[in-house]
């Protein structure tokens, strides 16, 4: 190394921690020099996370040691790890949205007059000297919750400033920002390094990477795979790292579509959010959404479902508008919703399975009176055919693992016999086994002809299901993959915005 | 199997929920103990206590309760609040007894149960227009219609001038007539809440709103729907109070509120939602019943009632475990 050793702020040594099911981190050693930005970078489920939040305090590591400024640690928590002077900022700001912006950077630590009373007038008068110092524009007597996201985003880093920060960890800070801002948070950073703070940065966006990054190392799976200086590597060679050469375990006969039919979407746009979006997909084929958390995936199907107000757009199925105006009319004409996160948004916990699954079906029946034989009868099968663990359809769903949970959800939408089925992450959080008999779930589907459209932060499964996949950006379809271009790397590489 | 291990891995990952949740489920169970030994305890100290006059005693005694913890337990399942309850029984039992007195008891009966449904339309109706939570929203209705109540009254008590004495009577000499309201009441419940449609989507709202929406449900509907069920059943009590002791008070719903709310709360329904049955509901109603009437006949000073009353809630949501199997 061409950095002398006494400049080693930070160290991890062999850190290792497990989930149930899943290595999280696998013997990893990171390192942090003073004044350096080292960048980490990794798929969704790399470990980048958990690495971080190790240093921040709040999760356990199983075995390894952190080294900070030449202490040994076998664990840290919240408090500890920010009185060693780290500072971790996520990629939600937990600002305190009304109270003012010099409020927020002096929170920890408020300032007082004479008398020791809390005097706004020193916090702000503190403030505006440090945001002079950064070149910063904004009025630190204003209340936060008047400020645009980029310029909160700029405040909690410039909270930094008012403590002893000595470790800055920042979390994919970019994700909701546009350029100009982000050379203005590029500005931000510099002026911190100047003040010999070391900066680890987690990005998607590969050229941030090189813009501001003096290191860095590609985390997959948990564990590492590359320590590099940035000048020495291009953007290939990070996305092979990235990806490695495993094998695809999952395969699907991609040309089992049936080709006759075809659901049109048209124009989806709403303001801000999702910028007038097309696609289209046959019967029988798999149209997948890629593209980073934020991108605008979610949002661009609760548009299609019916759930948020769109300005624009038409949804055809066969050259027939079908343009659902609500959740309730999308559903009357045969489309499914798997929505993300489950346990808020798909599932009733406290109550069982066969309640769970039977709901959208038993809305959409007429008569005041329910039929419970018949009810528990057509559950028990889809039970049955979906494998769903359980002492019985009376267990409540609380009681259920990720996997069968999952499939609970996939049981409610397979009842309803939907036609058209919109999945939003629908393997998130669950485990190999489930994973496949939901693979080949969902397979089973498009070959009864039905037309999937699925959200997925998982690469490999959206390159190895989808004959086609759209890839959001800043709310935008930037790019749609045919067949034949379908690979994990186009994917990734369209994803994080280079179009190189 | 992986399948197997992946299972255990949830069921450790729950454990502490999970088992609440058991316990939860066995609500019924704990408070059929509960009666069981409390009735033991106190015929015990007084045979009389296992008289069948004694037992319509109790019965009769938590009639009303009963009547308005049903309508309250339907919006507390569908996961909302309604503190609207005491007060709609005041105005109602003032116009039912100025109604009955001036125009006759048939058309007033008609009357006040049409004005229950509007009451409880505008319920539900600002409950799913305004942006708060219902505890505010029915807090804020609650004075009005408290107001109401002594506006129309002028503050006075409305008496029924002997008049519509049906629910002072027994049937066959021997069940009180307001009982047999309260046990059509129950019945009728039990089998929507366990045999409808209308039944299913209320634990399906409570359960989870947003998968309820996202379910194809016409979420708000039903909620306007639940409210005015409510205010029927407030309603129904109403006539039921008034012609039972004869007068009507600006007052007189007040204290059935926070009754209901323990009853129903002690009977296993989860403020929140999704979660109560009705033979919790009824045994809960009971309990108090039973813990009223067993101080009477044991003798206990009446200013402990409260005190006795407080702590038995205490000893019961801890008991089952209420609170914790929910964040």
């Amino acid at each position: 190394m061409e950095i002398p050793d006494n400049n080693l702020v930070l160290q991890t040594k062999k850190i290792t921690k497990n989930y149930p099911g899943v290595k999280a981190l696998d013997n990893v050693d990171f390192d942090l020099y003073r004044g350096e930005v080292h960048c980490l970078v990794g798929k969704n489920g790399a470990g980048k996370s958990t690495l971080i939040e190790i240093l921040a305090g709040s999760i356990k590591p199983d075995s390894g040691i952190v080294e900070i400024l030449g202490e040994e640690y076998m664990q840290l928590n919240p408090t500890k790890s920010i009185a060693l002077g780290i500072e971790t900022i996520h990629q939600e700001n937990f600002l305190a949205e009304d109270l003012t912006v010099a409020e927020n950077i002096f929170l920890g630590n408020l300032k007082r007059n004479k008398a020791g009373f809390f005097s706004i007038s020193r916090c702000i008068k503190e403030a505006s000297e440090i945001f002079a110092s950064l070149q910063v524009n904004i009025d630190p007597s204003v209340l936060v919750n008047t400020l645009t996201p980029v310029e909160k985003k700029v405040i909690s880093i410039a909270k930094a400033f008012s403590e002893e920060v000595k470790i800055l960890i920042l979390d994919e800070p970019t994700a909701a920002l546009d350029e100009e801002v982000e050379n203005k948070l590029f500005k931000t950073v510099k002026k911190l390094l100047a003040k010999d703070v070391s900066v680890i940065y987690i990005s998607h966006n590969l050229e941030e990477i090189f813009l501001l990054g003096d290191r860095v190392t590609v985390l997959r799976d948990g564990r590492k795979v590359s320590t590099r200086y940035v000048k020495e590597v291009d953007e290939r060679k990070l996305i092979n790292d990235m990806i490695g050469e495993e094998k695809n375990e999952i395969t699907r006969d991609k040309k089992a579509g049936t080709k006759d039919g075809k659901l049109e979407a048209i124009n989806f746009s709403r303001r801000g959010v999702v910028k007038d979006v097309s696609f289209s997909v046959h019967r029988g084929e798999i149209f997948g959404i890629g593209g980073l958390v934020g991108s605008g995936r979610t949002e661009l199907v609760s548009l299609i479902f019916g759930v948020d107000k769109k300005d624009n757009g038409r949804l055809l199925l066969d050259g027939k508008d079908i343009t659902p105006k609500n959740p309730v009319d999308a559903i009357n004409k045969g489309i499914g919703f798997l929505a993300e996160d489950r346990k808020s948004n798909s599932l009733m916990l406290y109550r069982p399975i066969y309640e769970n699954i039977s709901v959208v079906d038993l809305i959409k029946r007429s008569g005041a009176f329910l039929k419970l034989k018949n009810e528990k009868k057509s559950v028990q099968d889809i039970s049955d055919k979906l494998n769903i663990v359980a002492p019985s359809i009376n267990q409540l769903v609380i009681r259920l693992s990720g996997g069968n949970q999952q499939k609970v959800v996939f049981g409610k939408w397979l009842l309803a016999n939907s036609d058209i089925l919109i999945l939003d992450e629908p393997t998130v959080g669950i485990d190999v086994g489930a994973k496949e008999e939901i693979y080949f779930l969902i397979d089973d589907l498009t070959k009864q002809g039905k037309i999937i459209i699925m959200i997925s932060s998982d690469t490999p499964e959206l390159a190895a299901l989808c004959d086609k996949v759209g890839i959001m950006r800043a709310g935008k379809m930037v790019k749609i993959l045919e067949l034949d271009e379908v690979t994990e790397e186009n994917i990734l590489k369209y994803s994080i915005g280079s179009q190189s | 199997m992986d399948n197997k291990s992946q299972n255990n891995v949830a069921v450790d990952i729950n454990k502490g929920r999970s088992r609440a949740a058991a316990l939860f489920r066995k609500q019924e169970v704990f408070l059929a103990i509960f009666i069981v030994v409390l009735g033991a305890v106190v015929a015990i100290v007084n045979p009389l206590f296992l008289s069948i006059q004694n037992f319509f005693n109790i019965v009769l005694a938590v009639s009303i309760t009963g009547i308005s913890t049903i309508g309250l337990s339907l919006v507390l399942i569908s996961g909302e609040f309604d503190l609207t309850l005491g007060a709609l029984m005041s105005v109602q039992a003032i116009l039912f007894a100025t109604f009955a007195t001036k125009i006759g008891t048939g058309i007033a009966i008609v009357l006040v149960l049409l004005l229950g449904i509007v009451f409880g339309l505008i319920n539900g109706l600002l409950v799913t227009r305004i942006k708060a939570h219902s505890f505010i929203i029915t807090l804020a209705l609650l004075s009005v219609y408290s107001g109401i109540a002594l506006v129309i009254s002028n503050g006075e008590w409305v008496s029924m001038k002997g008049i519509f004495p049906v629910f002072k009577g027994k049937l066959f000499e021997v069940i009180p007539n307001p009982a047999i309201v309260f046990v059509i009441v129950v019945i009728v419940f039990a089998i929507v809440l366990r045999y409808t449609k209308f039944g299913r989507i209320l634990y399906a709202i409570g359960g989870n709103v947003q998968s309820a929406y996202l379910s194809g449900l016409k979420v708000k509907n039903y909620k306007i729907l639940t409210f005015t069920l409510a205010a029927i059943l407030y309603t129904i009590a109403a006539i039921v109070l008034v012609s039972m002791i004869g007068t009507a008070l600006p007052t007189s719903g007040d204290v059935y509120m926070l009754e209901a709310f323990a009853a129903a709360v002690v009977g296993g329904v989860l403020l929140g939602g999704g979660k109560g049955s009705m033979l919790g509901i009824f045994l809960g109603i009971i309990v108090f019943g039973l813990i009223n009437n067993a101080l009477v006949i044991m003798n206990v000073d009446p200013f402990w009632r409260d005190v006795v009353v407080g702590s038995i809630i205490l000893a019961a949501v801890a008991i089952s475990g209420y609170g914790a199997s929910r964040k």
